[in-house]
């Protein structure tokens, strides 16, 4: 025990699995938040836990102390890695999970009834497409498979003799209770408890761009998309059978809304961690989104994003700089509250102000304090990801800028010497060996 | 088409109203497809006593306009009496597919009778030993005396929630719009759809949402429906809806090209279509013009129930009772920098409204010839004309003006300024005294809106620099000529023809050319004359364009295709009578250029003294000033693609998504390395927010 507090940002590619040893008391607690990938291999996901396990402390039986599993939330490329054979050997105190795991949530049920829609349009729209639609619907259809969850909310917390803790920033903290130095603060700051409210415009409603609502809709969204296995569909007899397979295949502008809607809504529900540690503030975020329309007020019946309620719900608890950021959805436009001046007028966006305060530009004379880490990896199917300009100007306001990333100028890059967080993907290139991928990012912090 | 049968022989359909019935129901089958046969050289007037039109009750407004103002409510409209219509209802060039997405279940289409000449509901599915049960007529609409009662509200409400009158508004309104786009007064001939295939598919039911649109790829037009599901409104039930969609349908088929958004204003364009066609079928609905006539004694600045577009929709969707209207003052000075199609859009719209409300007015203000008598003295002869005739015959005109202009218009990147120029060059072609002096009020409007910047005042003849100087006149050009007839019947043959004409119309020696599209017309002029003929041929060739520079973002290194090409338009016998292109810069090369710019400069800066050899023929002159438009084409495109990536209106490059991405205004389409930009039309009221904010990508 070297009495700092260590964050080691596991590089997974396009996915999270973040390790925090944090000095307490007595002792040491360790905490893993997260482990999955989009697109990588699960073993890769196997040897980073396998990594980890050879540094946890021994919890007798031959079995290493996890004290604590976060899931920020349901989406494969933060869940992906909790396999059975890569927790085996591994003694798990606790695990937090977003409420989005919990179907039960009597707040929750237009998110899980709006999931549910979403699963059964894209098995439906599965059957139709074709080629590289099939191959886009599929990959959603996997973002949350079943078995991933039925693993976290029973297998593993069975396994382990407890029983998972579905938190939320309503969540009393004496649940929450982690450290026996009470100055020592793991903070849930998002999503708030009342999903359906906040998230999803109220009573199951949601009103978005799409305009796919269940207002009034007879049994919300249970109504829409019926089960393709309890539907047999007729063939009209007016235009010919490929013609018809074509259309269906083509009206399904809510069908990969619901998915996108849900995609959103499951972003918005991830668990926002706040950790205070003898004066350091920590963040990590998970995929929380922000919601651009109007100025980023949070209003009563609409889709809200998380840190557009966080702002308003837990202000206090952002408005102070931060020694660190995990940049979340691995740096993309909409996940980090910042958005670059309107390019006519110059206006700021009111949601920046939730970035001055969790990252102050520089001043003058004024050493920069802050830390931020992207996990991340820029993939052919979302070069966007991460967005150079949230990057570059992030890179302005923390102490662990790089210069030195180059990226292929061929492709969406941050242009060359431009300061930007440190980022998993390129962080190899700083090492003797370029070409062999940096197993982790760790920054260490001593007390202040 | 099978044989009418007589009034007293004929089974009598079991409805509260008499169904519809042709008043030749005596005439026997082989007089009714004789008939048939020349159907398209019959009148209006013909076609409707000889029984080859049929009468559809239609909402002319929508359901929420048709209760507030029974006046704006249901009207018949007549459309065209087919031989091969079927259930759906199904015609020769749409199909009616009742297929909803979001519960997955067709619902069976409406019935066809052909005995009787009328639609019923489709009978319930029958059990062992049932009987067939009374078939339920559709009704005709309701009595025009009826509208302020008790029936009139009746049939509206029942209307609303009967499907299977949905079915039959929707095919109605489509199918009128594409007999008017094909009508002599307009196009005058077949118009294609913009995809493989003759049959549109149309969708009333096809989802929850506030949506509507036209979708080349599964060739259909899909309707949604919105608002509380107690009482949901119908974008079926819409007239300015349908009419929109299928203008964009319509125009997709006329310039599959414009599809591809290469600027703002053909993606603007675009949408001018659509609410010019709402707006034209308004006009030529007698009960919106009676009302207009009467509420505004001809003044059409107060003709709101025309201009503004989609009130059902506007107030459902976002508590406003118009989405677009045509009473608008914009100029392109004020839209300038936006990349919103619907904003820019506006400007055409409003311009067109405005060149309308000028027609009527001069024609309510009399016919004033001003012509002096044998004493010098100017006299008047004015003849009194009613705001109702006024604005049938502005109708009518206006007809004319809008749309045959489409036929002249480049093949691909059409500018607001180009279909302006379409409009004076087509008015000229077919009107070309102008007694009336309409052209005075085309060319003032287009003017005041921005569309050519000189110094042209109204009445005064044009400057030297008018962008209109060059479609006053008629084309000269040295062709080596080909036999029309074989032209125009070959699409090979025009072929030949552009080949061998290479230089004279700037087309690179070494680019292939496409024929897009080879057709003849017959068409009205403004005395409602047959026009002789034209041929139009249209061609294209492409020129790749490199993305280089930050400013392209993720394609930055890619290359995009400047699609270069034109429109040739001759007369029967061959003669040119218009010419609209859009060049490239490859049919020069690079040392030729400069050496031509040279002696340009060298003449321009002293002609006295300059060489002979430095004054530049007609052809040098020709291809040196489309040089410079190609450059300008260039420079505009890649400003375009800079600004649209900057705001983050491009969607992914994921051509498998078509609905992801097209929730973004521009989708980029990639192969081999040339990216494609293009437009998905759509209602959307997140169309209007372009100007804002990016999308943001999920998964």
């Amino acid at each position: 025990m070297d009495g700092q507090l260590l964050v080691r940002m596991y590089n997974v590619g396009l996915g999270d699995c973040i390790y925090l040893r944090v000095p307490d008391t007595q002792r040491e607690v360790h905490i893993l938040i997260d482990c999955g990938n989009k697109f990588g291999q699960l073993e890769l996901l196997g040897q980073r836990l396998e990594h980890l396990k050879a540094e946890l402390p021994p919890a007798g039986g031959g079995k290493k102390r996890l004290d604590l599993l976060v899931v920020t939330h349901p989406h494969e490329d933060h869940h992906k890695g909790f396999e059975e054979q890569f927790l085996d050997g591994i003694q798990i105190d606790r695990i937090w999970l977003s409420p989005a795991y919990n179907r039960q949530d009597p707040n929750a049920q237009g998110f899980q009834s709006l999931q549910d829609a979403a699963r059964r349009a894209l098995q439906s729209l599965s059957a139709l497409a074709l080629g590289e639609m099939k191959a886009e619907v599929e990959e959603l259809l996997s973002l949350s498979k079943a078995e991933a969850i039925e693993m976290l909310t029973a297998t593993l917390p069975q396994a382990n003799g407890i029983q998972p803790l579905y938190v939320s920033a309503d969540t009393p903290q004496e649940q929450m209770r982690l450290f026996e130095d009470a100055a020592i603060r793991l903070k849930v700051l998002g999503p708030m408890g009342d999903i359906d409210t906040y998230y999803l415009g109220g009573n199951g409603q949601l009103n978005t761009a799409s305009g796919l609502t269940s207002q009034g809709l007879a049994g919300g969204y249970q109504a829409l998309f019926p089960d393709p296995e309890s539907v047999a569909i007729e063939l009209p007899k007016n235009i010919s059978a490929q013609d018809f397979k074509q259309l269906r295949s083509r009206i399904h502008a809510n069908a990969l809304a619901a998915a996108e809607i849900a995609g959103h809504a499951v972003n918005n529900l991830s668990v926002v961690l706040l950790l205070e540690w003898h004066g350091r503030r920590l963040l990590f975020p998970g995929d929380a989104e922000w919601n651009p329309a109007g100025d980023g007020e949070v209003k009563a019946g609409r889709s809200n994003g998380s840190w557009n309620v966080m702002w308003r719900e837990r202000k206090a608890d952002l408005s102070q700089p931060l020694d660190f950021l995990k940049i979340g959805h691995h740096g993309s436009e909409n996940a980090t509250p910042w958005t670059p001046p309107d390019p006519e007028t110059g206006a700021e966006h009111p949601i920046n102000q939730i970035l001055e305060a969790l990252l102050p530009p520089p001043q003058a004379n004024q050493p920069l304090a802050g830390m931020a880490v992207a996990s991340t990896l820029r993939t052919a199917r979302w070069p966007s990801i991460p967005d150079p300009q949230l990057l570059a100007e992030i890179g302005k306001r923390v102490a662990n800028a790089r210069l030195e990333y180059a990226e292929d100028p061929a492709r969406t890059h941050v242009p060359a010497g431009t300061p930007q967080p440190q980022r998993t993907d390129l962080e190899a290139q700083l090492t003797g060996t370029p070409e062999e991928p940096v197993a982790y990012i760790e920054i260490k912090f001593a007390p202040l | 088409m099978a044989a009418r049968r007589s009034a007293a022989t004929r089974s009598k359909p079991e409805s509260p109203r008499k169904p519809w019935g042709t008043k030749t129901s005596e005439l026997p089958k082989y007089v009714m497809d004789s008939l048939y046969q020349v159907y398209h050289f019959l009148g209006k007037e013909t076609r409707q006593r000889v029984g080859l039109m049929m009468k559809i009750p239609v909402f002319i407004q929508d359901p929420q306009v048709a209760l507030e103002n029974p006046t704006l409510g249901v009207q018949e409209i007549e459309v065209r009496l087919e031989a091969g219509m079927g259930d759906g209802p199904t015609s020769a060039r749409i199909a009616v597919v009742d297929f909803n997405a979001d519960t997955q279940k067709l619902t069976d289409p409406v019935v066809w009778d052909q005995e009787v000449g009328w639609f019923h509901i489709p009978p319930p599915r029958l059990g062992e030993g049932d009987s067939p049960p009374a078939k339920e007529w559709l009704p005709d609409a309701p009595p025009e005396k009826s509208k302020a009662e008790e029936i009139y509200r009746e049939f509206i409400e029942k209307s609303m929630v009967n499907v299977h009158y949905h079915q039959l508004n929707v095919w109605a309104v489509v199918q009128r719009v594409l007999e008017f786009y094909e009508d002599s007064q307009a196009l005058g001939r077949p118009v294609p759809w913009g995809f493989d295939g003759n049959r549109l598919i149309v969708v009333p039911h096809a989802g929850y949402g506030e949506n509507a649109f036209y979708d080349q790829h599964s060739k259909s037009l899909q309707f949604y429906y919105f608002g509380d599901m107690q009482s949901p409104g119908y974008t079926s039930l819409s007239h300015d809806i349908i009419t929109h969609e299928t203008g964009h349908a319509i125009l997709d088929g006329i310039r599959p090209l414009y599809n591809q958004s290469a600027s703002v204003q053909t993606s603007a364009f675009h949408e001018f279509i659509g609410d010019l066609t709402a707006i034209l079928l308004s006009l030529f609905n007698k009960d919106i013009r009676q009302f207009i006539a009467e509420t505004t004694q001809g003044d059409l600045q107060a003709a709101d129930a025309l201009a503004n577009l989609a009130e059902q929709f506007g107030q459902q969707v976002e508590g406003r009772p118009y989405l677009r209207t045509a009473f608008n003052k914009l100029t392109m000075q004020d839209v300038q920098g936006s990349l919103s199609p619907h904003k820019v859009s506006q400007v055409l719209t409003g311009a067109m409204f405005e060149i309308l409300i000028g027609i009527a007015k001069k024609l309510l203000e009399g016919d004033s010839t001003g012509e002096s008598d044998a004493t010098g003295e100017v006299g008047e002869q004015t003849r009194r004309v009613t705001p109702g005739q006024a604005l049938w015959w502005a109708a009518e005109y206006f007809r004319r003006v809008a749309l045959q202009p489409l036929d002249l218009c480049p093949p691909a990147d059409i500018r607001f300024l180009d279909y302006a120029r379409a409009v004076l060059r087509n008015d000229i072609l077919t009107n070309p005294v102008d007694e009336r002096g309409y052209r005075q009020v085309i060319l003032a409007v287009f003017h005041g809106r921005g569309l050519c910047p000189c110094a042209y005042q109204p009445g005064a003849d044009l400057p030297d620099e008018c962008e209109f100087n060059e479609i006053m006149a008629v084309p000269k050009m040295d062709f080596v000529y080909h036999d029309i007839g074989r032209l125009s019947r070959s699409r090979t043959a025009a072929y030949y023809f552009l080949s061998d004409n290479r230089k004279v119309l700037r087309i690179p020696a070494h680019q292939d050319i496409v024929v897009v599209d080879l057709y003849d017309n017959n068409k009205f002029g403004a005395a409602a004359e047959r026009l002789p003929g034209e041929v139009v041929l249209e061609y294209t060739w492409q020129e790749e364009v490199q993305l280089q520079g930050e400013r392209f973002g993720q394609w930055n290194g890619k290359a995009v295709n400047l699609v270069c090409g034109g429109t040739l338009v001759f007369d029967e016998r061959g003669n040119l009578l218009s010419w609209f292109r859009k060049p490239g810069t490859q049919h020069l090369a690079e040392s030729n250029a400069q050496a031509l710019r040279g002696r340009l400069a060298a003449w321009n800066a002293d002609p006295v003294q300059a060489n002979k050899k430095n004054r530049l023929t007609k052809q040098e002159l020709a291809e040196l000033a489309d040089l410079e438009q190609g450059e300008q084409r260039i420079a505009t495109l890649l400003d375009y693609i800079a600004a649209a990536t900057r705001r983050g209106l491009v969607g992914e490059p994921q051509p498998a998504n078509p609905f992801m991405d097209g929730l973004k205004p521009v989708v980029a389409i990639e192969a081999g390395g040339v990216v494609r930009f293009e437009m998905t039309p759509h209602l959307r009221k997140s169309d209007l927010d372009t100007e804002g904010e990016g999308w943001t990508v999920n998964y």
